[in-house]
């Protein structure tokens, strides 16, 4: 795969950029984009029109329709008009947005894979800082929305709406197509579709942070093998999640979910 | 150094516009008006038709080029199309054909 194709900030492109690298517009784009890698749309860069890609992460301005099959991302300094359509969507504390967002409501839960969540990584660890204004959970959406399916039971810690972050009560986005949101320039609140995996990514860094987690989480596991527990204890969350690739296990969550997954696959120590 | 690059994965159809140096690695068709050089590189390919200052052209290359000051063509540069500049240099190697007019206003 090519090295990624720059439009620099005094290029302006109208027509379609099509292609299965990746793209970084600090300039104008007027028109469609079809990618099968990332677009990443600078601070003063500007794209107009018709997106479909795999990953977007928009920090200037987008206008029009964006669909990204993999995941989406509005940093702070984002400026989206528009449809949005992913399946994962991350919006941080001072973006704007006006328009529809889409997202597969009904649909089972995306598997966030672990190379979403190794970039995440260093960037989530400055919004977990100030992190109470990153999004809604679904926890505390769930009464709201009686549309939505009741929170998956596959996820191994059944979350209270304890976690749910505090500017959450406002404004929540009821399934597809009905609510447009609109945004001031303050916190946007937006429901992601895959709760639980979507919100313990933010915090994997801070794993300390989670009290509340670790809390619920240990109960479970008290009724797992102690033996297993301090094997997998004494492991790094890298090698951990390593070991739940190679049984080809998701690979989210803070340490102690990882723990409980790969216990409860094989509860003998490996 | 190019400020915008187009790399070898991306095709673009339509227009290119600007004031910045534009390196192009992947496919262009259609119209490229700068202000600056315009470099085709060796995998480029592109057929629209150039209106700029400096155009390098080393990849393939089918269209008009109007360049205010100066063109060259390397050894692997691959042209069909009329060019128009005041200076023209076409490298040992190169292909081309088509027009030249030097007499550039």
């Amino acid at each position: 795969m090519a090295d990624a194709t720059l439009i620099g900030p005094q290029t302006h492109i109208q027509g379609a950029i099509s292609g299965d690298g990746a793209l970084r517009v600090a300039g104008r784009v007027d028109g469609e984009v079809t990618l099968s890698d990332l677009l990443t749309v600078e601070e003063g860069g500007v794209v107009a029109g018709t997106v479909t890609v795999r990953e977007a992460h928009v920090h200037g301005r987008l206008e029009g329709t964006l669909t990204a099959s993999e995941r989406l991302v509005l940093a702070p300094t984002a400026q989206v008009i528009g449809t949005l359509s992913a399946p994962i969507i991350r919006m941080e504390d001072g973006a704007l947005f006006k328009g529809e967002l889409l997202m597969d409501i009904d649909g089972p839960a995306p598997t966030v894979t672990s190379s979403a969540a190794t970039p995440r990584a260093s960037s989530t660890s400055t919004s977990s800082a100030a992190r109470p204004t990153s999004f809604t959970t679904p926890r505390s959406a769930a009464p709201a929305a009686p549309a939505r399916p009741t929170p998956p039971a596959s996820t191994p810690v059944s979350v209270t709406p304890s976690r749910t972050a505090p500017t959450s009560a406002p404004a929540v986005s009821s399934p597809a197509a009905s609510a447009p949101l609109t945004t001031s320039a303050t916190t946007v609140a937006v429901v992601v579709e895959e709760p639980v995996e979507e919100e313990i990514l933010t915090v994997e860094a801070p794993v300390e942070e989670e009290g509340q987690i670790d809390r619920a989480a240990s109960e479970t596991l008290a009724q797992l093998s102690d033996e297993a527990l301090a094997e997998y204890e004494e492991q790094t969350v890298k090698e951990l999640r390593e070991e739940l690739r190679r049984r080809d296990l998701p690979v989210s969550g803070t340490k102690q979910e990882l723990i409980e997954r790969l216990v409860q696959s094989q509860p003998e120590p490996s | 150094m190019a400020e915008t690059i187009i790399a070898q994965g991306i095709t673009i159809d339509g227009e290119i516009s600007g004031n910045e140096p534009v390196l192009i690695e992947g496919t262009v068709k259609g119209k490229i008006t700068l202000d600056a050089q315009v470099t085709v590189a060796e995998q480029g390919v592109v057929e629209a038709d150039i209106s700029t200052t400096q155009v390098q052209l080393s990849g393939n290359f089918t269209g008009n080029v109007t360049a205010s000051e100066r063109v060259e063509i390397t050894p692997s540069g691959k042209v069909v199309g009329d060019i128009k500049s005041p200076r023209i240099l076409i490298a040992d190697g190169a292909g081309f054909k088509g027009h030249i007019d030097m007499d550039v206003e």
